[in-house]
């Protein structure tokens, strides 16, 4: 975990691609982790091994993870993120998360607007859970689109996820972070066309 | 590293998953406060400082339930967790916590939003599936000395009733006879306690929250000290109020079908048993119509007629549409197991049965034995099944008359389809010897005409139609 962690870091300084990455808006979904512990012969344990958490729209957004692609810290939750909510065609959309395994399925929450929650981290509110269309959006801070500098940090906060010596001191939440910018720079050379600002 | 808000948002769903939207009554609490309700979060809860708090969800026509979470915010990392107080033994033990434990009929999610370098508040979201309860409520039975009072050989059997109680309950979930946010009430009356039982996610039925204590049974270690101890409730230096009997049982049910009716599944009572009902204390009974004052046993005679039954006037309200009620101990009348063994043999339609039983001498026609066998199936006023199948108009299920019970590994019990023995396990489960086997020639006696034509389950227990 940490070397990866490490390697995410310099790419965040090194390549202005992963930079523009680092950006992007993401909707974050995390279910408890409990261990396997029944008598009535259900021995998995939560969230099962071999499932996948799913986050799909009425607008048709659909993407989906194993489980072994989550995140787990110490905190007792296996987190998830999904980086392509925020598309215009999803403004007033309605999502729908569930977590199947084979023999099984479990809706997690059922048509709720995700937007606001990224809305909410650009301090346009405390946080909403329903998404206000307007001007102030989303959609408004394309930093590609908008030409700034791709290799500069673009807030303090930044510039701490970029320094190696703060994650190798068992940051939890930043090595968080940098898992899952690693697996976007996976993912990225997927492109989706929904994803509009990149 | 920024500091975040948290929020708890409480969605209440049905089976389907669709909002139940709160009316009259419905509330959600934290702390004992009740929580305001939106249509796009729920009922929102702002979490702050480091504490534990309390959420019940009250919903009318259902039953309550209950949630404790660890929770810490603002923090750079908003902590949500579940747990259950006391142990899985004590649910009531001071200062232990069941980390982990959280409702099965609950999920819970984290949902946030941002960059990674900003990000919005944490709201953990609970989804409580609320079903329509379907109540299991089992009473315990002491584990006193058989035999002790009526000059036999007095013996202790040592039975772990509560033990069956809990077998059958993974039977009825499984069965999908109860559900996830239905409680499993034990009214223990060895241990003198009544207690819920709920679903814990991924761990299965535990121990909840004690609804009642009172005094344990005494666990008289010696037949005398047994005879003393109804000697003393006799002449009142026992105060039999302080434990759990009959009166409390049916006070519970009647409860039940005063606040929410309809919403009891099952009732079962696991202890010794004789034709007039479950024995749960062998404590002396009246003789008349009037319970006894010192009298903790459930009665065929008493207990659903008048004065009685005004004490308990909703019993068969709490009943579910479909609910049963199993009456697990014995029937072992001697009488009756002797007529059923000679009607085994096909006696001609002009034999007698002649037999000395009890001190008593009997000399009766074959159609006369047919008639007291069907005298102790239907006579609400002979036998406790039918009485309380009669009363509550719910069928019951008991032992056929004449004869005894039995504990068995669930695992074993042949008649179970294999899937559902896998699943409940190797577990121990009261049942009828018997007439368990489908093969069997006493259970194919009752199962003909001459006797009505009798249904069993696959505990061996028969079928008493109101």
């Amino acid at each position: 975990m940490a070397s990866k962690t490490a390697l995410v870091v310099r790419s965040n300084r090194d390549s202005k691609d992963c930079n523009t990455l680092k950006a992007r808006a993401f909707f974050e979904l995390a279910i408890p982790v409990f261990p396997a512990d029944s008598e009535d012969g259900e021995a998995e344990a939560y969230p099962p091994p071999g499932g996948r958490v799913t986050l799909r729209s009425k607008g048709g957004y659909e993407r989906s993870y194993a489980i072994s692609e989550g995140v787990c810290t110490d905190d007792g939750y296996c987190s998830f993120r999904f980086y392509d909510v925020s598309a215009p065609k999803y403004q007033n959309d309605v999502f729908t998360a569930e977590l199947q395994w084979e023999g099984g399925k479990q809706v997690l929450f059922k048509e709720q607007k995700l937007l606001g929650f990224v809305q909410a981290a650009r301090k346009q509110g405390d946080y909403e859970p329903a998404f206000v269309p307007g001007p102030e959006g989303f959609l408004e801070e394309p930093a590609i689109a908008e030409g700034e500098d791709e290799t500069a940090p673009d807030s303090e906060a930044d510039e701490e996820t970029l320094d190696e010596t703060t994650l190798a001191v068992e940051d939890d939440e930043a090595i968080a972070d940098a898992e899952f910018e690693s697996k976007i720079v996976e993912e990225s050379s997927e492109a989706p066309e929904d994803e509009g600002v990149i | 590293m920024a500091i975040r808000n948290g929020y708890l948002h409480i969605r209440v769903v049905d089976a389907a998953g669709a909002t139940r939207t709160p009316s009259g009554s419905d509330q959600v609490l934290v702390e004992g406060t009740a929580l305001s309700y939106d249509a796009a979060k729920g009922f929102e809860y702002k979490f702050s400082g480091k504490k534990d708090i309390r959420v019940d969800v009250k919903y009318k026509g259902f039953a309550g339930l209950r949630q404790w979470f660890e929770t810490e915010a603002p923090s750079t990392r908003p902590k949500f967790e579940p747990y259950w107080p006391g142990t899985d033994k004590d649910c009531a033990a001071a200062g232990r916590k069941r980390k982990g434990y959280l409702l099965e009929c609950m999920t819970i999610s984290r949902n946030a939003g941002g960059t990674a370098s900003d990000r919005s508040a944490s709201v953990f979201t609970v989804t409580v599936h609320l079903l329509p309860t379907r109540e299991y409520v089992a009473a315990i039975g002491t584990d006193y000395w058989e035999g002790a009072l009526s000059g036999g050989r007095a013996h202790k059997s040592g039975l772990p009733f509560h033990l069956y109680s809990q077998t059958f309950a993974k039977h009825l979930y499984l069965r999908k006879l109860v559900n996830s946010s239905s409680p499993f009430v034990m009214i223990d009356c060895q241990r003198g306690i009544q207690e819920r039982w709920m679903r814990a996610f991924k761990r299965g039925w535990r121990r909840h929250s004690v609804l009642l204590t009172k005094t344990p049974a005494p666990t008289w270690p010696t037949a005398q000290s047994f005879r003393d101890w109804i000697n003393d409730v006799g002449s009142g230096v026992e105060d039999v109020t302080l434990y759990l009997g009959a009166s409390d049982i049916y006070r519970y049910l009647s409860d039940k079908g005063s606040r929410r009716p309809g919403t009891v599944a099952e009732f079962s009572v696991f202890s010794h048993s004789w034709i007039s009902g479950p024995i749960l204390f062998n404590t002396p009974g009246s003789g008349t119509t009037t319970r006894s004052a010192k009298d903790l046993d459930l009665r065929a005679q008493q207990d659903f007629v008048a004065p009685n039954v005004s004490n308990w006037p909703k019993v068969k309200d709490a009943l579910a549409a479909g609910a049963n009620i199993h009456i697990w101990g014995c029937f072992a009348t001697t009488l009756l197991n002797a007529m059923v063994m000679w009607l085994l043999k096909k006696p001609a339609a002009t034999a007698r049965f002649r037999q000395r039983i009890h001190g008593r001498d009997y000399d009766l026609s074959r159609a006369q034995v047919i008639g007291v066998m069907k005298r102790a199936i239907e006579e609400p006023t002979i036998t406790y099944m039918k009485a309380i199948a009669r009363y509550s108009n719910r069928t019951a299920w008991g032992g056929p008359p004449g004869f005894g019970s039995e504990w068995k590994l669930y695992s074993t019990m042949k008649a179970i389809p294999g899937k559902l023995r896998k699943a409940v396990g190797g577990v121990p489960i009261m049942n009828v010897p018997a007439t368990r086997s489908p093969a069997s020639a006493i259970r194919r006696l009752y199962e003909s005409a001459q006797l009505g034509s009798q249904k069993f389950n696959w505990f061996g227990h028969m079928r008493y139609k109101p």
